[in-house]
């Protein structure tokens, strides 16, 4: 999986790939450093996403409370169809602002 | 149409496991959407056992068997670890909201989400996960 990291005002966060067991280490990293940052506009950009497991799920909720928790806002665009799926079939759809 | 698979339990053998399932897949005429589906059952399921089944063993097998007839894709999963059922564990509350919602707990609930029956049984010292998906509305 890719990771590319956009700064400024909002973070655009880009995912190329598979957020699964596998990459989950690397992003988790990654998602450590934006919700430490000084921005609260968090853009996560999925056009490329192409599989999310749950252990992708779990930190895109890490994401979501760390950004929200500092009074910020995570918004997700450009999700695919099938990852829609995984995300109303667990819920997420009703709590990640997606666009 | 059967085809099997022996990994052992180490994380790096799920890329093993998505290769067979990527080759299974185009063998069996099955879609993009459902292969999707199915490798993140697989994750799960597979995942789960590599980190929590044999706590002080390396080398240990899991094996992974796919059936198919018109209508069903059948996948059993079996290792000889600690017995574990994943089907008894409770169903996370997805109604609730970010700030309430607990972070992980969702392997299995997609699990029994995504596949149509999801039966565990343990013989002898074996853990026997058997999962049917009906793949005709797939086709």
């Amino acid at each position: 999986m890719e990771i590319i990291i956009k700064a400024g005002n909002p973070v655009i966060i880009s995912l190329k790939g598979e957020l699964d067991t596998l990459t989950a280490t690397d992003f988790e990293r990654e998602i450590q450093n934006v919700i430490n940052g000084d921005c609260n506009d968090v853009i996560l950009n999925g056009s490329e996403l192409d599989y999310v497991s749950s252990a992708g799920l779990r930190l895109l909720l890490t994401l979501q409370k760390g950004i929200a928790g500092k009074g910020g806002t995570l918004r997700l665009q450009n999700i695919k169809d099938e990852i829609m799926e995984i995300f109303n079939i667990t819920g997420f759809s009703s709590i990640l602002t997606i666009e | 149409m059967f085809k099997s698979l022996e990994i052992q339990n180490e994380i790096n053998q799920l890329l093993v496991l998505n290769q067979f399932l990527d080759q299974a897949a185009k063998e069996l005429g099955i879609k993009e959407r459902l292969l999707m589906s199915l490798k993140l059952v697989m994750e799960e399921v597979v995942a789960n056992i590599i980190h929590y089944a044999y706590p002080w063993d390396k080398n240990k097998q899991i094996n992974i068997h796919l059936e198919t007839d018109q209508t069903r894709l059948i996948i059993t999963v079996i290792d000889s670890g600690i017995s574990f059922n994943p089907t008894s564990k409770q169903t996370p509350d997805i109604s609730l909201s970010v700030a309430k919602r607990p972070i992980g707990g969702l392997g299995i609930f997609l699990v029994k989400q995504i596949m149509n029956e999801v039966k565990y049984d343990r013989i002898g010292n074996k853990n026997i996960l058997t999962m049917v998906k009906e793949i005709a509305d797939y086709a």
